[in-house]
């Protein structure tokens, strides 16, 4: 087990330099000069030349890969932002808190309603119920965040005067955006479940206990429960990397100062430094999440455990029965 | 829904029927006309296409026609869906506009498609070091939530509907080419490609003849409910103004300009977000239904 986590960990290295790559070519291929963008009009060309080398914009292409590579690596540094000359990471941990804590809402949300419904709507398949719960989170599934976070806004924000209307000042308002962000996990997530629940529940071993006149909550919740999470705890690790990159959308309708309006402000500034530093700040809490996931995997699932166990006891098998002869 | 039982089963006989030659692709015809809400899903997307392909024959506007006296006109008879804050037909513009955004979406899953199918077959069909290479290039690629890559790239390349196609294009190739890797690798232990092998065929030939053609009917789904995916994404730029920009009508461009006016005329978020919906709600469930029909074990 140790080894597994070892090896996942250490393969998100190669993974992170690659995003790394990846989203500062992107940005070096963007048309438009920086220099030209901070200095504005009326520049002299020394000026130009100055700010360029101060930037280390005047270098090639590897170069300037390098030195962004090692200034992360080595020092967490994703440069000054373009226009306000504030270090990006110290932005970037500030509001890494707000979205991730949102992020984090959202999919405990979208656990504690999505798992039971799809669970009630499996054991009771084709009841009014399940009818109700399968409907719902088809359609729920089709209103994208940015359709319903302006509509409850109005109706919650500006017509009851329930809640708050942007920003993230008390707990109140944190219900719209984190229920935004949950509606469609809670839709997917009911469906998967569903849709694992039904198929775990035709496997014989079910019927085995069911002729053994074990009581069906316990079939359900301790026997059935184990297999039908596997696929639902893939579905939320990936829900949970959709809501690291659909966080702008929320937070821009909501005024939430999290990495999503950084972001947001980065592109309409062309501010590269702060896209690039809350890109792969984001591939790397995903990354993480993903790491997380896979570590959950695993306990769940002991067939995956015993792949990674498997070497040492093959060998160990092989040598006893070697022995044996 | 609006056929009987019994008419429904003779449909699906006359499938059976048409195409003998190939008797899995009429199964899966036929499990798919029986499945209520597949064929719903398929008649909404028919409506919308049919709207928006001959829009000009179902609006007397044009989508861009500005006229200020009749400005955040209710719905009627005149004007179906109502008019916009540039005294626009709402009604023409969703028609206009779902041309803009099927047709990115469209775009999008070709390009992608294109790519990932041939990235993922080649990593499935020659396995070993190339298919490690590549599937680490798309573990990289994966760890950027699709949305942000579609940001970062259109951010790059700049607004306007190809462009936007582009950048979602390549934000979903890594999700395609995992999709045809994964199914190459199920058909590559069949007896048959084995066959082919041994009876002197190329890669080339065995990839496109033998193989190629048994991996259509995962992709057609993944396509059908990518999309779906793709029609949210292009909605998702436009509205922080990266995808389609005015005066080109896109569904998501119109519900974003029309927020700020939602308080006091709600019809100008309305209705683009009923259509966004309805389509989203057209692919999921046309996607599930064809999941379904071929994927048997699925269904009791």
């Amino acid at each position: 087990m140790a080894k597994y986590i070892i090896k996942r960990i250490l393969w998100a290295i190669p993974v992170l330099l690659g995003v790394l790559i990846i989203v500062f070519t992107i940005t070096y291929l963007t048309p438009g000069d920086p220099v030209q963008t901070i200095l504005g009009n009326g520049y002299t060309p020394e000026k130009y030349a100055k700010k360029a080398a101060e930037l280390g914009l005047d270098k090639g292409y590897l170069a300037q890969l390098g030195s962004y590579i090692w200034n992360v690596v080595t020092r967490f540094d994703f440069g000054k932002s373009y226009m306000t000359n504030i270090p990006v990471i110290t932005e970037l941990t500030t509001r890494m808190g707000t979205t991730f804590s949102i992020a984090f809402l959202s999919i405990i949300v979208t656990i504690l309603i999505g798992i039971p419904c799809g669970i009630i709507a499996a054991i009771k398949q084709y009841s009014a119920l399940d009818y109700g719960f399968t409907s719902f989170a088809l359609i729920c599934s089709a209103i994208p965040s940015f359709v319903i976070a302006p509509v409850l806004l109005v109706v919650f924000g500006v017509k009851l005067r329930w809640l708050p209307l942007s920003g993230l000042d008390e707990w109140k308002s944190y219900i719209l955006p984190v229920f935004v962000n949950a509606l469609g996990g809670i839709a997917l997530l009911t469906r998967m479940t569903r849709t694992s629940m039904l198929e775990t529940i035709r496997q014989d071993y079910i019927r085995t206990a069911r002729a053994k006149g074990l009581r069906e909550s316990v079939i359900i919740w301790k026997h059935a429960m184990k297999n039908t999470m596997i696929p639902v705890i893939t579905v939320t690790g990936s829900w949970l990397a959709m809501l690291m990159g659909g966080a702008l959308i929320v937070e821009l309708i909501f005024s939430i100062p999290g990495l999503g309006t950084y972001l947001y402000g980065g592109i309409s500034n062309r501010d590269y430094p702060i896209i690039n530093g809350s890109v792969i700040l984001t591939a790397f809490i995903v990354c993480m999440m993903s790491i997380v996931v896979d570590i959950l995997y695993a306990v769940v699932d002991p067939r995956i455990k015993a792949q990674f166990s498997s070497g040492k006891k093959k060998k160990k098998s092989v040598q006893a029965a070697k022995e044996a002869a | 829904m609006f056929r009987t039982k019994k008419q429904k089963e003779e449909l699906a006989n006359d499938l059976v029927a048409l195409s003998k030659k190939n008797t899995r692709t009429a199964d899966i015809l036929s499990r798919l006309v029986r499945n209520k809400l597949g064929m719903l899903g398929m008649i909404i997307i028919a409506i919308l296409l049919i709207l928006v392909i001959f829009a000009p024959v179902f609006t007397d506007y044009p989508y861009d026609a500005q006229s200020f006296p009749d400005r955040f006109i209710n719905p009627c008879w005149e004007h179906p869906l109502g008019t916009d804050n540039f005294g626009r037909d709402l009604w023409s513009r969703m028609l206009y506009g779902g041309r803009i955004s099927l047709l990115v979406s469209l775009v999008a899953i070709i390009i992608s498609s294109a790519v990932g199918i041939t990235v993922g077959a080649i990593a499935g069909f020659f396995g070993g070091r190339i298919d490690n290479v590549i599937t680490r290039i798309l573990d990289i690629l994966m760890a950027i939530p699709a949305l942000l890559m579609a940001i970062a790239v259109s951010s790059a390349l700049g607004t306007g509907p190809m462009k936007t196609a582009l950048a979602i294009a390549i934000s979903g190739i890594p999700y395609s080419a995992r999709v045809m890797r994964s199914t190459v690798l199920t058909i590559k232990d069949n007896e048959y490609i084995e066959a082919a092998q041994a009876t002197g065929s190329t890669n080339a030939r065995t990839i496109f003849k033998h193989v190629l053609p048994n991996t259509i009917a995962p992709l057609i789904v993944s396509a059908t409910l990518d999309i779906g995916g793709n029609i949210m994404a292009i909605s998702g730029l436009s509205f922080i103004g990266l995808g389609v920009q005015a005066p080109t009508p896109e569904w998501g461009s119109i519900l974003s300009a029309g927020r700020e006016f939602l308080r006091d005329f709600p019809p100008i978020v309305i209705f683009p977000a009923l259509f966004i919906g309805l389509t989203l709600f057209g692919f999921n469930i046309l996607g599930d239904a064809l999941r379904d029909a071929l994927d048997p074990r699925l269904k009791d």
